[in-house]
């Protein structure tokens, strides 16, 4: 199964998304919470033959005990090895013969469990993650190869990969001594001192209706699946949860820049990644107005700046042509400190050091001079007709939800997107540009071919 | 109810039978989509799947031949002009006011050149299909092709390509293509290389952009457009499309007739093992048994024979699996995996076993019944957006397939017997026909020929 590093390519789904701007919502999904503690949203789209089902777990990489690292992944991969009901692999088995599809991955913040099926399945899907959120058998014969096929894993993503060295080096040296530096697969020692039984006391701890959501989207009467997940998940008797450790806030990282050269790499990849502030943070610390209102303000900054026509790929894709493509990514809903970043290709002949102080140098003087009214103006506009698209999709809901809800906010925060995005004035994109252009926690990444190339120095 | 939930104890099986009746008394269920066949006033056929409960739709287009027509020395040139065309601007916009005018309506178009076709997708909201077709007319037939884009676009290729030859999924399968397919356009580098990149220029891409005719053109379309409306935008978008121009006509690519094991050194601590073997048309009577014989031995995701040996019994991989290639011109049965480089002959020899198992014992009935309830009930479950559907729907048309190809398929699917899987897997279906790629430091594994690991200057380098 997958996991999300939260990695260089901090791609918000809710950036894809959007407002409509006819409409005050998003996916106007129906909400329950039932007796255990479990919270259900159920959505109906048109269109699909197909019912998705997303549960999710407030359980993810950083919720890891010390010296655990991985554990809620190797969770993950466990939750599809048997229950006392059902034998390994029988979860996939029944789907697959049901032409369905499941999946699951972990991100920092939470675990997530996806699965596809005809409506006609519905009530048995959820009566297996019913099983399988209260009945799970970690059993050695299949505990023990299943950790192998996890360090294989972290083999095929990180350790074997320069791309993905890169990734969970750069975060290290963003968040030093903090969980979102430790990835979310774990760390080669961890995984060496892992066992089945670290894994079955996270799963105790923190797999409970009361710490779940499930998100159902297809072309469903909500009232009929509501009645249904009480038939099943609304069952597993409530538990108590373990508290969640609280999560620091970013510290300063130990150096401005970190640069990997890799024997492979023949393309030269530059990065910026500003510490910037998130609203599953802002939910925890408590907040204030302007500071929740500028994480949406930042969400129009990002889409101003980045995509197709965004002002830095005028700069310096377009005009200066020192890269050949950039990208701007913002992640607002997750649980502790966000990134704000810049990502580059430097177009050819141009050294990787003048594209990494470009990307600054820009950043800065675009910050300085502010973002015209009509930029902000579009980007507003761009970003509200993602929600349109949003709803053409079996599977995008449930991301969604999961993932806003995994970050302590509320779900259905999803739905009050459009009218915050809608309401970010000009000056306060502008004034959530300066601040971030003034965040002093940041971090330049390099990933650069081992051969010393043109203009640059060893 | 389903007859699988016998896996299951008894008390748990009846609760999801009373649930599922609960279930089916309260939702329709619904069936595959109704295609209809347009004919536009000016004389362009399309297929549409009419929805109007959400206010957009996306329509597809295709034109028969792609990146196999490049030139050897000028491969990477269909990928270079379908990105001028849907990235350069086009009549009174250049490439960012172009740009920016899609995006702040709401529309996307792409165009992309895959092996065998130039693609192409517009998704608009309805109320913006003025400006939607408008645009993509203009991109198609007035492109700009202005030389600062055409350098621009072509650098950004550069840098895929190197970043490309940096990964190793990409590296094996580029010696493997080179390796069955040596003298046929299919082992050319979709990307071109950084060299044949350099051979290019805006006259190569104005011929290949005045090739894409309405005598290759395919059209098809989903969402909230009534069939009058999608014949109006089909004759607006590509009504001034030239009707026909001589086409290049290419030869069958012949497989290998030994079979072929590649070592690729590379150094690291896993070995990236790929394998394939030649198979028949979609088209041949032999198809939907193949599919059914592929899911039980690699297709079926964590419970086919090979992720069960090699993955959840001894857990020597995070993945393994096959699938089929169908291409115009080759079809082929790819398989791939990671294992660490001291467990690459064992995996060899497990894959090898499992598979001659299967073959000389046979899959059991029920392997057969799951695979094809697998394999119809995920074709519903892939239609689930306006974008799914126009593009399966182009896929059909590209591959000169009727309107009730679904369903025809799914007829042939449920009509395949244990002795047509058994006749498949004796037929095509023999793992001492398989080539061999194994990137990395393989233990255990013997080799009939080494080659340098490709970059993005060239072919790999044989001995």
């Amino acid at each position: 199964m997958r996991f999300l590093g939260v990695g260089v390519v901090l791609g918000s789904l809710l950036l894809g998304a959007g407002m409509l701007p006819a409409s005050a919502t998003v996916f106007a999904p129906q909400r329950v919470r039932l007796a255990n503690g479990l919270e259900v949203l159920v959505v109906s789209t048109p269109l699909v033959a197909a019912t998705s089902i997303l549960v999710g777990y407030r359980a993810g990489g950083a919720d890891s005990p010390p010296n655990e690292s991985g554990v809620a992944h190797y969770l993950e991969h466990l939750m599809f090895r048997g229950t006392t009901n059902v034998p390994p692999g029988g979860f996939s088995r029944w789907v697959a013969d049901h032409g369905g599809q499941d999946n699951a991955f972990t991100t920092a913040d939470g675990t997530f469990f996806t699965t596809l099926v005809a409506p006609g399945n519905l009530a048995a899907a959820l009566m297996l993650e019913a099983d399988r959120m209260q009945n799970l058998a970690i059993l050695p014969a299949t505990a023990a190869p299943e950790l192998n096929v996890v360090r294989s894993e972290r083999r095929q993503r990180t350790s074997d990969d320069p791309e993905g060295r890169f990734v969970e080096g750069l975060r290290h040296v963003l968040f030093p001594g903090h969980p979102y530096g430790e990835p979310v697969v774990g760390t080669e020692s961890d995984l060496t001192a892992m066992t089945p039984d670290k894994a079955e006391a996270f799963y105790r701890c923190r797999y409970a209706p009361s710490n779940a959501l499930v998100v159902i989207t297809g072309p469903l009467d909500a009232h009929a699946t509501f009645a249904l997940v009480a038939a099943t998940l609304g069952r597993v008797p409530a538990r108590p949860v373990c508290p969640r450790p609280p999560l620091p806030s970013a510290p300063s990282p130990v150096s401005g820049s970190f640069t990997q050269r890799e024997a492979e790499v023949r393309q030269p990849q530059m990065t910026l990644q500003i510490i910037a502030p998130s609203r599953g943070a802002l939910t925890a610390h408590g907040m204030s107005a302007d500071a929740w209102k500028a994480t949406y303000a930042l969400e129009v900054v990002a889409e101003a700046l980045g995509g197709e026509t965004g002002v830095l790929t005028r700069r310096l894709v377009h005009e200066r042509r020192v890269a050949s493509a950039l990208n701007v990514s913002y992640d607002p809903d997750v649980r502790g400190p966000t990134v704000f970043g810049v990502s580059a290709t430097p177009a050819p002949g141009v050294a990787p050091e003048t594209l990494k102080r470009a990307l600054a140098a820009t950043l800065r003087e675009v910050a300085r001079a502010g973002l015209a009214a009509r930029d902000v103006r579009s980007a507003k506009r761009r970003l509200g007709y993602g929600a349109l698209w949003a709803r053409d999709s079996v599977t995008a809901p449930g991301l969604a939800f999961g993932t806003v809800w995994a970050s302590g906010q509320r779900a259905d925060n999803v739905e009050a997107w459009p009218d915050r995005l809608r309401g970010i004035t000009h000056a306060e994109a502008n004034a959530a540009l300066r601040a971030l252009d003034a965040e002093k926690r940041r971090v330049a990444g390099s990933l650069l071919p081992e051969v010393v190339g043109v203009g640059e120095r060893p | 109810m389903p007859k699988h939930v016998i896996l299951y104890r008894t008390g748990f099986s009846t609760l999801l039978i009373v649930l599922g009746i609960l279930l089916s008394l309260s939702l329709p269920a619904r069936a595959l989509p109704a295609i209809q066949e347009v004919t536009s006033p000016g004389g362009i056929h399309a297929w549409l799947v009419e929805d109007h409960r959400l206010p957009l739709f996306t329509l597809a287009f295709g034109f028969q031949g792609g990146v196999e027509r490049d030139p050897a020395d000028k491969q990477g040139l269909a990928v270079l002009t379908a990105s001028l065309l849907a990235e350069g601007g086009a009549g009174p916009w250049d490439a960012l006011t172009f740009q920016r005018r899609l995006a702040n309506h709401g529309i996307s178009f792409s165009v992309d050149a895959g092996r065998d076709a130039v693609r192409g997708v517009v998704r608009s909201p309805r109320d913006q299909r003025g400006v939607a077709v408008t645009m993509a007319r203009l991109a198609l037939t007035a492109p700009r092709l202005d030389p600062r884009d055409f350098e621009r676009l072509r650098d950004r290729q550069k840098a895929a390509v190197r970043t490309l030859a940096g990964d190793t999924d990409w590296q094996a399968r580029a010696v493997l293509l080179e390796t069955v397919f040596p003298n046929h356009p299919y082992h050319q580098r979709s990307l071109g290389t950084e060299k044949t990149l350099n051979n290019l220029t805006l006259d190569d891409v104005r011929g290949l952009a005045r090739g894409l005719t309405r005598a290759r053109l395919v059209v098809t379309a989903a969402g909230a457009l009534t069939p009058q409306e999608l014949g109006k935008v089909v004759d607006q978008i590509f009504g001034a499309l030239p009707a026909a121009l001589p086409d290049r006509t290419l030869l069958p690519a012949v497989w290998p007739e030994t079979p072929v094991a590649v070592e690729v050194p590379r150094e690291g601590e896993q070995t990236r093992l790929m394998f394939a073997l030649p198979l028949p048309r979609p088209t041949d009577p032999d198809w939907e048994a193949v599919e059914v014989a592929n899911w039980i031995l690699g297709g079926g995701g964590l419970t086919s024979r090979l992720a069960k040996a090699v993955r959840e019994d001894a857990g020597l991989t995070y993945g393994i699996g096959t699938g089929l290639a169908p291409m115009e011109l080759a079809s082929f049965l790819m398989g791939k995996t990671i294992v660490s480089n001291a467990e690459a002959g064992r995996v060899q020899g497990t894959i090898l076993d499992v598979w001659q198992r299967l073959r000389d014992e046979g899959p059991s009935q029920e392997d057969v019944a799951r695979a094809q309830d697998y394999v119809i009930g995920a074709l519903p479950l892939a239609l689930t957006s306006t974008a799914s559907l126009a593009e399966g729907m182009l896929e059909l048309r590209l591959d000169h397939r009727p309107p009730d190809e679904w369903a025809q398929h799914l007829a042939r699917l449920r009509a395949v017997t244990l002795e047509d899987v058994r006749r498949v897997l004796d037929r095509w279906l023999d793992p001492s026909r398989l080539t061999w790629v194994a990137l990395g430091a393989p233990h255990g594994m013997t080799f009939t020929r080494a080659c340098t690991v490709p970059d993005g200057t060239g072919p790999a380098v044989c001995r």
